[in-house]
């Protein structure tokens, strides 16, 4: 790591997080203007867009090789109030709260007392999701049950494909003015509706190259005063490139890096979609230019590195926008989740892993920060030296990167019905979510309690934490002759809430599209612009609403304690079991550690626990996949549970498996924190006897000690490890190198162990930044012993 | 044999198995075997104890393709290892010390049998790799190690050496059984001990590695 990019790394590590009202300020100005009014709802918010770059401050840090900040400076966070509204408490909260928090200064408090509340109060995106929802959602949110992801962001989670590497925007505004012209307003009865779409995205794509223009107008004037003379060459480069691109295709490799950046920030400044817009397939993409420039004398290794580094500070400047309400108070600051993919396979099916692929992870290595994350993409075809080079980054124990299978997520994606080669083009987001890169708007919708809807079974309906009746009568346990009988009262009581949950996603969707289209967005994800409709209403090639299921293993072992005490052992009756979890095993220890300790578990590959995690993960299937989504696209499922999992534990009293009352739940489809004792494999065949290609995406968590990537031959081991885990068609695993000894110091410790990144969930984060629920849940995590 | 009790609770430690049983267990794992091109290890104590079992379990094992290896202390009746070792991919065979008092002193019986067994299972022709447990102060000495260089030469071939370090990992065991740990105060040897124990056995032609 040279000086230049030390310092960058540096600055963004020290950066404070501060909450900006720049944007709320823009938007408010922009929306009591004339300009918002008179004209449709798709050009009003490509106006909005437009004047949120004219006016944004222009940001640019010493030393840096790629411009743009998504607020006035590093780590300025910007709100979005037309989506949600921050009080004046929640700043106050946000403020002062004791994880991470986002300053709040005495002007930013002042612009919103005085003009962004008074404007939004009541008119918010969040206030019409609410009042269009049905008294039973509400009940169901409230208590639990499920999260809504589109309540304080907006849809997002799509990733980038290869378009903006072979097209600049003003081509991309020649195929606007293509489709406007073709329009057949004689028998389309939406060509009005495409018509105002595509002016919109017009607007945009010339929004984006004005502010790319701003840019190299003060990288001019930077450089006119810059008395360092290579500084000035430098800034005067950078003021070229900015000229270029997006507006022209970009030729360099800086001139890729930095029309990616300008894209990204146009995501994410036109609204705060969920989570995950990142460039994908990084090394696919760079590659042509990495090799042409290479040949041609016009950049060295060095300067491929030194320019991958410098944008990779980019990505770690911008946390998540701040939340509201209980869940600011709760919740701890992240940055945004990007996911760089590497590996995988090409268009045409072969291996795709290059020279650059190993570039990028000796980048990941040295770099060593939250975002943006990486994994690999890891096909029968990809050699093992690439996946050595990776379990080597992961032994230095900060998580990353994760490693992804890329013939299960082809299989995914085709099982969808999606072709060959988008397929191919596809990969992993946010914590291991597939998707169609460029060509899929793939929304995650909220997570889903699964093991909460066994609870209210167990209680006919009702929901014995809240006193609620938010379920269905589906008969009193009494009743249950047989585990057959439970088991179908247990698919009733899902298929009940998912109703719910679905029907919420679908007035949600809708509400988007009609009242918040991404014009923007929308001119990256094909085929908006050839269809001439919105990316949030339906215009990708692909449609797809995710709702993500949480708790398998809690609930498989609550199942299979029920099944075996109850049903097979006749250790005691259904009614006597839930008395004693309402009581929370008050004076019961001997019955709970029997129902820790003696009872079959998810994860010891033992087909009397397994047959359990097969049952829920096919009933939740059955009760989501393949019904049809507001956008025309189709619901889908996938199993991870980003930190929800802990959210989720709880809401829920003492379950059968023994877990205590509102202790977290197991998370993804990892077995229940320290329930697995037959070791790794054991672990890796249960988590293989769901059917990982019906789904989009599991997450697996092992947790190991560093002592298992000694030497290069332990590498190896745990290459194979992987390979089998693949074999059996895994989605995904990551590992979690460090040992709970050093996890505890560091949680008694905290100012010593600063530097402590652990693998959350599909995501990295600074252990010292996690509530210490988690941290105490982390440290649980099974510690295997030996492979 | 019954499994082990734990003296703080009196639950069995371990489990027991039929050999059908053990093959089902190994059927389970057969996808990571043959990903990483591994198998299957007899080990113990010295797993000719239960040689009965062993054999029966060896019989369902081999056709189904495992690559099967003992590690055995040698101590055993031939007639028993060289039934054992025909059927296995590989035995891993411990030398601990040349002189037959010492070796008795530490092991509590002679070296005479199993430097015989080595010699025997070389004459067949089992494929072999040499344990040699260092003990600092115990066993590397240059003459105990040029005695043993000097034996495994005469043998119809070089085989590898693996140089264990000893180490006091399982010392919690001896506590746990309340058994009396004999080998508590023996040191672990430094690196330089070590190396010097390795170029010992690869000056003299052998391959020699570390651990394993």
């Amino acid at each position: 790591m040279n000086e230049r990019i030390r310092k960058l790394r540096e600055n963004s590590l020290s950066a404070r997080e501060t909450l900006s009202a720049e944007r709320a300020k823009l938007i408010t100005e922009f929306y009591q203007s004339g300009e918002s009014r008179g004209v449709s709802i798709p050009v009003q918010r490509a106006r909005a867009f437009y004047y949120l770059l004219q006016h944004k401050h222009i940001c640019i840090n010493d030393h840096e090789l790629v411009v743009g900040e998504r607020g006035p400076a590093p780590k300025a966070t910007p709100t979005y109030p037309e989506i949600t509204l921050h009080s004046l408490k929640d700043l106050d909260i946000l403020n002062s709260r004791p994880k991470v928090s986002f300053k709040v200064s005495e002007e930013t408090r002042r612009l919103y007392k005085e003009e962004i509340i008074p404007f939004w109060k009541g008119k918010t995106n969040r206030d019409r999701v609410f009042e269009a929802m049905t008294q039973e959602w509400i009940a169901a949110y409230e208590t639990g049950v499920f999260t809504e992801f589109q309540e304080q962001r907006a849809p997002g989670h799509t990733v980038a494909g290869d378009k903006i590497y072979k097209k600049g925007m003003n081509d991309i505004i020649r195929e606007t003015d293509n489709t406007i012209s073709k329009l057949d307003f004689f028998n389309d009865p939406d060509a009005y509706d495409k018509r105002e779409e595509l002016k919109a995205m017009r607007i945009a794509a010339e929004a984006l190259i004005m502010y790319a223009h701003r840019h190299s107008e003060k990288l001019r004037a930077l450089a006119e005063n810059c008395r360092d003379t290579s500084r000035k060459q430098e800034l005067e480069r950078m003021a070229n490139v900015c000229e270029r691109v997006p507006a022209q295709k970009p030729e360099t490799f800086h001139e890729a890096l930095q029309y990616y950046w300008f894209v990204h920030l146009g995501v994410i400044t036109e609204l705060n979609p969920w989570d995950s817009f990142n460039p994908g397939r990084l090394d696919q993409h760079l590659y042509p230019f990495y090799k042409k420039e290479l040949k041609e004398g016009t950049l060295t290794n060095e300067q491929a590195i030194e320019l991958l580094q410098a944008f990779w500070v980019k990505f770690n400047n911008h946390p998540s926008p701040p939340k509201i309400g209980i869940t600011a108070q709760e919740s701890n600051t992240y940055t945004d989740f990007a996911l760089i993919n590497l590996g995988g396979l090409s268009p045409d099916g072969r291996d795709a892993v290059n020279e650059l692929s190993y570039l990028i992870l000796d980048v990941v290595e040295k770099m060593r920060i939250l975002q943006p994350s990486s994994m690999v993409q890891v096909s029968k075809k990809s050699p093992d030296l690439f996946v050595d080079r990776a379990i080597k980054i992961v032994k230095t124990g900060f998580g990353q990167p994760s490693v992804f299978n890329t013939d299960a997520i082809i299989q995914e994606l085709l099982h969808q019905g999606k072709k060959i080669v988008d397929a191919r083009k596809g990969g992993a987001s946010g914590c291991v979510e597939t998707g169609a890169f460029g060509t899929e708007s793939y929304i995650l919708t909220g997570y889903f309690n699964q093991t909460k809807v066994l609870e209210i079974t167990l209680h006919n309906g009702l929901d014995p934490v809240s006193g609620k009746r938010t379920g269905i009568k589906t008969g009193k346990p009494s009743s249950f002759e047989s585990f057959d009988d439970l088991k179908q009262a247990f698919v009733k009581q899902l298929n009940h809430f998912i109703d719910i949950k679905i029907r919420g996603n679908n007035v949600i969707e809708k509400i988007f599209a009609n009242h918040l289209p991404v014009p923007f967005l929308s001119l990256i994800i094909d085929d908006c612009v050839a269809n001439g409709k919105d990316y949030n209403a339906g215009g990708a090639r692909y449609n797809t609403s995710y709702i993500q299921g949480v708790g398998l293993g809690s609930l498989t072992d609550s199942l299979t304690a029920i099944k075996y005490h109850v049903f097979d052992q006749k250790n005691l009756t259904l009614p006597q079991l839930i008395t004693k979890c309402d009581h929370r095993f008050d004076n019961e220890e001997e019955l709970r550690q029997q129902l820790v300790k003696e009872t079959p578990k998810y994860g010891n590959d033992d087909d009397y626990a397994d047959e359990n995690a097969e049952f829920v993960f096919n009933a939740f299937y059955e009760a989501v996949n393949g019904r049809p989504t507001a956008r025309g696209g189709k619901f889908r499922i996938n199993m991870l549970p980003t930190t929800s999992h802990v959210y989720f534990g709880s809401a829920i009293g003492a379950t059968p498996d023994g877990r205590k009352a509102f202790h977290p739940l197991s998370e993804g489809i990892s077995p229940f924190q320290g329930s697995d004792v037959q070791g790794p494999t054991a672990v890796l065949k249960s988590a293989a006897k769901i059917d990982h290609l019906k789904t989009g995406g599991t997450l697996l968590n092992q947790k190991f000690s560093p002592s298992f990537f000694r030497t290069d031959s332990d590498i190896r081991k745990i290459t194979y490890l992987v390979r089998g885990y693949f074999r059996m068609d895994g989605h995904h695993i990551q590992f979690n190198v460090v040992d709970a000894k050093t996890l505890k110091e560091a949680q008694k410790h905290p100012e010593q162990y600063r530097n402590l990144i652990v693998r959350v969930a599909g995501y990295s984060d600074y252990f010292n930044d996690l509530g210490e629920d988690l941290q105490n849940e982390i440290i649980r995590r099974t510690e295997h012993e030996g492979i | 044999m019954e499994p082990e009790t734990n003296p703080q609770n009196g639950k069995a430690i371990g489990k027991h198995y039929s050999a059908k049983q053990l093959l089902t267990e190994a059927e389970k794992d057969r996808m990571f075997f043959e990903e990483s091109d591994g198998g299957i290890t007899f080990s113990g104590g010295e797993p000719l104890l239960q040689y009965d079992f062993m054999y029966e379990t060896l019989q369902l094992l081999k056709p189904q393709g495992y690559h099967v290896v003992i590690d055995t202390t040698g101590y055993a009746a031939p007639a028993k290892l060289i039934s054992i070792a025909r059927k296995v991919d590989l035995a891993l065979f411990d030398v601990k010390h040349m002189d037959a008092v010492l070796h008795k002193k530490y092991t509590g019986v002679s070296n005479r049998l199993v430097l015989e067994n080595l010699t025997m299972l070389d004459e067949h022709g089992v494929d072999l790799r040499i344990r040699f447990p260092l003990i600092p102060g115990v066993n590397n000495d240059s003459e105990n190690l040029g005695q043993m260089i000097g034996f495994l030469k005469k043998l119809k071939r070089h085989y590898p050496v693996d140089i264990l370090p000893y180490h006091r990992i399982a010392g919690h065991k001896y506590d746990k059984f309340k058994l009396e740990n004999r080998m508590q105060e023996a040191p672990e040897p430094s690196e330089e001990e070590i190396q010097n124990t390795q170029r010992f056995f690869t000056e003299a032609g052998f391959s020699a590695t570390i651990g394993g």
